[in-house]
């Protein structure tokens, strides 16, 4: 691929099952981790060939397809504030855009958490934790337990413990 | 992708009724066709690619039965669902980032849920442990709610927030009196911490929980001040930290109590007449009084380093902020001060338009508002000291006022209390109940805190005061009864009301350390919001824009109504620009004007010029009315209503005869 005028310029990446996919510069900015790793190598250059893909380990083509959709959507967004005490710690402002792109199964939703965070795509980790938040919110112990299949293995003696120390108002 | 079904209510009722009927498939035999023929089969389907493969499901899919499709539901569910609070943190890379992550999943959960988190599994136990999410969402409480913030401090577990995990473990074993040596390894540390700070939660509720019941019981602990005073007694006024309460006295001085044990600390003399009003910030006590003298004290020396000598008579309240004082007197004006240091004070600007004393002033940097014995309330404009507009609507002089944000709420001789819309001017309310003069008001985003005459003080709640659906008994909470005299001023927070009264005594009613009540039920308000404060501002702002609306929606309805009909007396020339002033000033005169009081002081500090007979004309239909006026030049509308004002002394106007009462027997200032 030749090197174009930086706006239409694009990066190939490829899944940890080797598809390959070509994504806009723009878009894939987003990942701060390929971000940096073009930049480091020297891809970002006007006469840089991006011949081989980037491999993206630990990401198969499927969840890679959805972030890149994910990361197309938002690329134009105005970056967030990176400060951690500037993140509002609220649940209910997911976009309607991404509740709807967010409506997966509960094992994509997880490998998107994985993807977005060893992608480094901060938007990304947010909304899909948010949306596990969600799930986990106005639940009992037993419905937290059956939204996600968990197993019960506290012993009668730590349960016990558990109820004491959470007794609000008995003691 | 696959789309499951939702985990829906169908969905569990259809579980249900699986695993009845799975019961009875459990014995059925598999045909030997099939068990020979089935092997092949799936070897050549998983030869096909795999978008193949869901298409060939999809076929197999749409033709089963709802039953069928119950039973492959099951087996397809778990397979997706994952539990990602245990699970995240299993994949090894970067470990620090996945606990970062579990910590972002768990943060956007609130305390209820938190509950239910930590007994779902051990390792979702363990992932809160290593989260300290306990510590954390105290700590987000203190930041985003005043209550949490000073609770934290009243019951010093501010110690243990905001610090690392050594120090607090080592803050923790000290209290418990642990060895911190044993607790080296970094999980143990976690542990104690989390099991800490999930115990210290509760405890903090609890607290919140009962003081809020303890205020709405009239619960408290007293403690009480006796001053001692020889000659004259009474306390004027007062204002109070965690350390020392600052009282003005009617001894003519300024007494500094200790909070440890209440004792006198100090006593400031100088002023030759009562001390009617004061206010400190952490360099200087301002003081004004019966002298007429502002005087400026040292807080910390006790030395007076100022005397401002300006007011001819009574100076009845002062406030002063950022670089600005405002005093305002019984000769009826309101002064403007610069104050560039506690030394180099300067008049500014004496705003003039009352006809009677003016008994209290509150300002911040949009308006100075101010209330007099003439039964109005004035504001005017911070930035050009300009009059705006006028509140009417109490029958008789107005002895008290607080005012914040949009709200003003005001306590009058005619016994209620008012809450207005500064922006509109119109009243959103009125609280009767006391039985005498009202002679001090406080209010915070919860709560309106009054004192009367009567000697009672009484505690409103100011969302329901605000709310048009609320019953009058719901919006008072709690009348509190143990001064004999005057409740001249009071002061409060979360936790305490502090008040003073003629009859000598500072009062300290505690909510905080109140005595537990017997028999009372566990959960008074489970209705109580976790971050109370900052859930009342949102909704007392909700409320009270509300209000306003309805108000002002009816108002500008009875303007309508009003103006056909509306014919404008002619009498001789007096009326005619008497009512005109009434046009156009909007209400700075009532129909039966309240007198000029001249001599009919009343206690020392407050003037009330209250006629014996309250106008006979139905007082809030009058006020609403004539409120919209566009914002006349104050000039003009000042010449104005002070024409009316001079006009209404004229003998031909048929006044009411001044009252004679509530005078102050040893300070007979002011009378003729």
């Amino acid at each position: 691929m030749a090197a174009e005028a930086k706006p239409e310029r694009n990066i190939k990446i490829s899944s940890s099952d080797n598809e390959t996919f070509t994504v806009p510069r723009n878009v894939i900015r987003l990942s701060t981790t390929i971000n940096t790793l073009l930049q480091d190598l020297g891809l970002d250059e006007e006469d840089a060939v991006n011949t081989d893909p980037i491999p993206v380990q630990n990401v198969t083509a499927p969840i890679l397809k959805k972030v890149i959709a994910w990361c197309t959507y938002h690329y134009q967004d105005a970056t967030p504030t990176d400060d951690a005490d500037n993140r509002e710690k609220r649940t209910d402002d997911i976009a309607s855009w991404d509740v709807e792109f967010l409506k997966v199964d509960q094992g994509t939703l997880f490998e998107l958490i994985l993807a977005a965070n060893y992608l480094d795509i901060k938007g990304l980790l947010d909304v899909t934790c948010k949306t596990v938040a969600n799930m986990i919110k106005g639940k009992s112990p037993e419905e937290i337990r059956r939204t996600f299949n968990i197993k019960n293995d506290f012993t009668p003696e730590e349960e016990e413990q558990i109820r004491k120390e959470n007794a609000w108002c008995e003691d | 992708m696959s789309s499951p079904h939702p985990a829906s209510t169908t969905q569990q009722l259809a579980d249900l009724s699986l695993t009845e009927e799975g019961e009875h498939d459990e014995g059925k035999p598999l045909s030997v066709d099939y068990l020979q023929g089935h092997g092949d089969l799936i070897e050549e389907v998983l030869k096909w690619s795999e978008h193949e493969q869901i298409d060939f499901m999809g076929k197999i899919v749409n033709r089963l039965s709802h039953y069928q499709l119950g039973k492959v539901d099951t087996f397809i569910r778990p397979m997706l669902q994952r539990d990602f609070i245990t699970n995240l943190p299993g994949k090894q890379y970067i470990l620090f980032h996945i606990t970062h992550l579990v910590e972002l999943t768990l943060f956007n959960v609130n305390a209820e849920s938190l509950k239910a988190c930590e007994k779902v599994s051990t390792s979702w136990r363990c992932a809160l442990a290593r989260g300290q999410h306990w510590k954390k969402l105290i700590e987000k409480n203190v930041r985003s709610d005043s209550l949490w913030w000073g609770l934290s401090e009243k019951r010093h577990w501010d110690k243990f927030l905001n610090i690392g995990r050594e120090m607090s473990v080592l803050r923790i074993c000290e209290k418990y009196g642990y060895d911190p040596s044993a607790k080296r390894e970094k999980l143990e540390q976690l542990i104690l911490m989390h099991v800490f700070y999930s115990k210290l939660y509760p405890k903090i509720i609890k607290d919140i929980h009962n003081i809020d019941s303890n205020w709405k019981r009239g619960n408290y602990k007293m403690t009480r001040i006796n001053c001692q005073s020889e000659n004259s007694k009474g306390v004027y006024c007062l204002q109070y930290d965690d350390d020392k309460i600052v009282s003005g006295l009617r001894d003519n001085t300024i007494k500094i109590w200790n909070r440890k044990d209440y004792t006198c600390s100090r006593i400031l003399s100088g002023h030759t007449g009562s001390v009617l009003c004061l206010q400190y910030d952490n360099r200087v006590i301002i003081s004004g009084s019966s002298d007429a003298t502002v005087r400026v004290w040292d807080v910390e020396t006790g030395e007076c380093i100022k005397t401002l000598i300006h007011h001819c008579e009574a100076v009845l309240h002062l406030r002063f902020a950022n670089g600005i004082m405002v005093t305002c007197s019984k000769d009826r004006s309101i002064a403007v001060w610069d104050m560039v240091s506690p030394r180099d004070i300067t008049i500014r600007r004496v705003l003039v338009g009352h006809r009677a004393a003016v008994n209290v002033v509150d300002f911040d940097d949009r308006y100075i508002v101010s209330a007099s014995g003439d039964r109005t309330i004035k504001v005017w404009s911070m930035d050009t000291l300009e009059f705006v507009r006028t509140l009417s609507g109490h029958r008789r002089g107005i002895a008290c006022l607080q005012y914040r944000g949009r709200l003003v709420v005001s306590g009058s001789s005619d016994n209620t209390i008012r809450l207005w819309d500064i922006h509109s001017g119109v009243c959103l309310r009125v609280l009767e109940g006391h039985e005498e003069l009202v002679r001090c008001i406080r209010f915070d985003e919860k709560r309106i805190v009054s004192g009367a005459y009567d000697g009672k003080i009484k505690v409103w709640d100011l969302q329901a005061a605000l709310d048009p659906r609320a019953l009058a008994t719901e919006i008072c909470l709690c009348s509190l009864v143990q001064h004999t005299g005057r409740v001249f001023r009071l002061q409060f927070d979360d936790f305490q009301i502090v008040s003073s009264s003629h009859d000598d005594t500072i009062l300290i009613w505690d909510f905080l350390d109140a005595p537990v009540l017997q028999n009372a039920p566990v959960r008074v308000s489970a209705t109580l919001p976790e971050l109370p404060n900052q859930a009342a501002v949102a909704r007392g702002l909700m409320l009270f824009e509300m209000a306003a609306r309805r108000e002002i929606e009816r108002r500008d309805r009875e303007i309508i109504e009003e103006q056909q009909p509306r014919v404008v007396p002619r009498g001789n020339n007096g009326r005619r620009v008497q009512e005109a002033a009434m046009i156009v000033v909007g209400n700075a005169v009532n129909r039966n004007p309240p007198v000029d009081n001249d001599g009919s002081s009343s206690d020392e500090e407050l003037e009330r010029g209250d006629q014996a007979h309250p106008p006979a004309q139905p007082h809030n239909q009058n006020h609403r009315r004539r409120q919209p006026r566009p914002e006349l030049p104050v000039r003009l509308m000042l010449q104005q209503e002070m024409n009316a004002a001079f006009d209404l002394r004229r003998p031909h106007h048929n006044l009411d005869h001044l009252a004679g009462g509530d005078i102050d027997e040893e300070m007979p200032e002011g009378r003729p």
